[in-house]
């Protein structure tokens, strides 16, 4: 990973796209501070309103968000002693912190909240667990909101439960979220502006909308052109190929092995976002003269 | 006591969650039912020795020795006369004890050692697990007698030397655990909500570890019972006349041919109380791996 670098405002989502393998989690670690001991040094700042974060640092907080419900909740504690953790790091302690857990809970939707709080992970759904991560993250109150596909776990409609309560969460709270998701539906859905990332790296990113309509990278309009359609009554089209392993990039665009757009000076290409767009940017070189679809191969 | 309370009160140890799902029927409870049943026996037998022992443990009656089982004497005396129900009743004031103390001591040592070492990796890491590795690349009864030799032997010497040994396992056994849970997603959204390390470790990382050293720790009971009743047959543990299985059978064994039936009480008590703890270790490891 290098060179990852990307801006959250208070009240937006941004959405991090991109295969597995290619980061994102991996950046979500690096932002929160707690790397696996396995990773290689890494370098780099974290500002929070301006100022640089710890993620030991009591004043400014970040709350985050697993994929897998079943290992993001402690089997051994019910729901309503994990959220208080997370009131007592903000000082709130006793009556008080019970009453602020059950109203966490209506916050976040789920019903009877009081017999809730006395729920193991057990006895809840994988929805609802989500629902009591996310008022764990949300108790310490945090500024920023950091969700490693959260959705990716759950059905579809309850997928879509969630994206609801994190939409409203965000509007409400002024919560900054950053969204990282395999799913450019999903991401479609949510987020404000995307960064696609490949390799270690963000190949494209501004606001969504743009980006998905109209790509400015070929890797961009290649993960559109992957996706499942219902309608199109064809195969969503791969990516030829596989992604590169880590310590094993390619030179140049670390995209051109696979990209069908590659020309030979592709591999000597160095790595900068160049500016394409109102807020947009793409690493591509030659994001000028391609013309990129955001591709219903059958239109 | 009763075996309901035990049963409840080792239930106790056990985490949480395995107390709100409702109890399986079948083999794994008659396991552990009959194991809790047993040791239940034996600690009744300790707690209410004078009640039950027809004699005194070391009263001495030298007309009536070696006199085989009678209506007197259920099991029979000794070669100085002495009642050896009684004297198997009353070593379960040592052998228990003793034991227990000797798998405690060690067991707490080193699951905290496994959890510092594991949570924290890195040179904690390194430092405790190759003291450890030290420890473990003894031969257990050399050092067991090296330490013995140098602070003397009795009770006391026999709790330490074990507790010097034991704690290795719990460690490596804690810390592997650790590895693993340490991993999981919510033991990350605890260090990511900035929860201090002291409350992670013991309110997230050992909840869900403990179970590990419980288990290893029954069978850790019958282990030690007979390390302890090894020690003083031969002559380096507990020593006359305190009444002591291992040293029932060494005072049994010159009279294996003449009087086979001294040497049977203690040894089946050993095993009896053996089998007891092994049950329990057994059924509690089956609840964990379904």
């Amino acid at each position: 990973m290098d060179g990852v670098s990307f801006e959250v405002r208070g009240g937006e989502c941004f959405g991090l796209a991109g295969e597995s393998g290619a980061g994102k989690s991996l950046t979500l670690r690096a932002v929160i501070g707690l790397l696996p001991p396995s990773t290689s040094l890494a370098r780099g700042t974290v500002l929070l309103r301006g100022e640089p974060y710890h993620a030991r640092s009591r004043a400014q907080r970040m709350g985050m968000v697993f994929q897998e419900p079943k290992t993001s909740l402690n089997p051994l504690m019910r729901a309503g002693e994990m959220i208080r953790e997370g009131l007592r790091v903000h000082g709130v302690r006793g009556a008080h912190a019970k009453r602020s857990a059950i109203a966490l809970l209506q916050e976040v939707g789920i019903e009877d909240p009081e017999l809730r709080l006395r729920s193991f992970p057990h006895q809840l759904s994988g929805g609802q667990r989500q629902r009591v991560a996310i008022a764990m993250a949300l108790a310490a109150e945090p500024a920023v909101l950091l969700c490693d596909e959260p959705t990716t776990a759950l059905d579809v409609p309850v997928q879509e439960r969630i994206l609801q309560l994190l939409d409203r969460l965000r509007i409400e709270r002024g919560l900054a979220i950053v969204f990282v998701s395999h799913d450019l539906a999903v991401i479609g859905r949510i987020a404000q502006r995307i960064g696609v990332m490949y390799a270690g790296r963000i190949l494209e990113c501004g606001p969504a909308t743009e980006v998905l309509a109209r790509p400015c990278h070929p890797y961009t309009e290649r993960l559109l052109a992957s996706l499942p359609r219902i309608d199109a009554g064809m195969p969503a089209r791969g990516i030829l190929g596989e992604p590169p392993s880590p310590g094993r990039w390619p030179s140049g665009c670390r995209f051109h092995p696979r990209c069908a757009h590659a020309k030979p000076d592709c591999s000597q290409a160095p790595y900068v976002l160049m500016d394409c767009g109102p807020d947009r940017q793409s690493a591509c070189i030659y994001w000028r003269e391609l013309e990129l679809t955001a591709q219903r191969e059958c239109a | 006591m009763s075996a309901q309370g035990l049963q409840s009160g080792i239930l106790g140890l056990m985490s949480r969650e395995e107390r709100e799902q409702p109890r399986q029927a079948g083999a794994g409870s008659l396991k552990l039912r009959t194991g809790v049943g047993i040791v239940a026996l034996f600690a009744l037998a300790a707690l209410l020795a004078p009640l039950l022992s027809p004699y005194a443990p070391d009263s001495q009656d030298l007309l009536h020795t070696l006199t085989g089982p009678s209506a007197q004497h259920l099991l029979g005396t000794d070669v100085v006369g002495r009642d050896v129900l009684s004297r198997v009743i009353y070593a379960t004031r040592t052998d228990l004890p003793v034991a227990a103390a000797a798998v405690l001591i060690p067991a707490t040592a080193g699951s905290l050692i496994g959890l510092v070492a594991g949570y924290f990796g890195r040179l904690t890491d390194t430092a405790l697990m190759r003291t450890a590795d030290l420890i473990l690349a003894f031969p257990v009864y050399v050092l067991v007698l090296a330490l013995i030799a140098v602070i003397g032997p009795g009770v006391g010497a026999i709790i330490l030397a074990a507790s010097v040994v034991d704690w290795v396992i719990y460690a490596r056994l804690v810390r592997s655990e650790v590895l693993r849970v340490k991993s999981l997603d919510y033991i990350t959204a605890a260090r990511a909500s900035g929860l201090p390390h002291r409350r992670i470790l013991f309110r997230h990382v050992l909840p869900n570890v403990i179970h590990q050293p419980v288990i290893y720790m029954m069978s850790d009971m019958v282990l030690l019972i007979l390390a302890l009743s090894s020690l003083s047959f031969l002559g380096i543990g507990v020593s006359s006349p305190t009444a002591e299985w291992g040293r029932m059978i060494a005072e049994a064994e010159p009279f294996l041919r003449l009087h086979p039936w001294l040497i049977l009480p203690p040894g089946l008590a050993i095993v009896t109380v053996g089998i007891g703890f092994a049950l329990i270790a057994d059924a509690l490891a089956d609840r964990y791996r379904t």
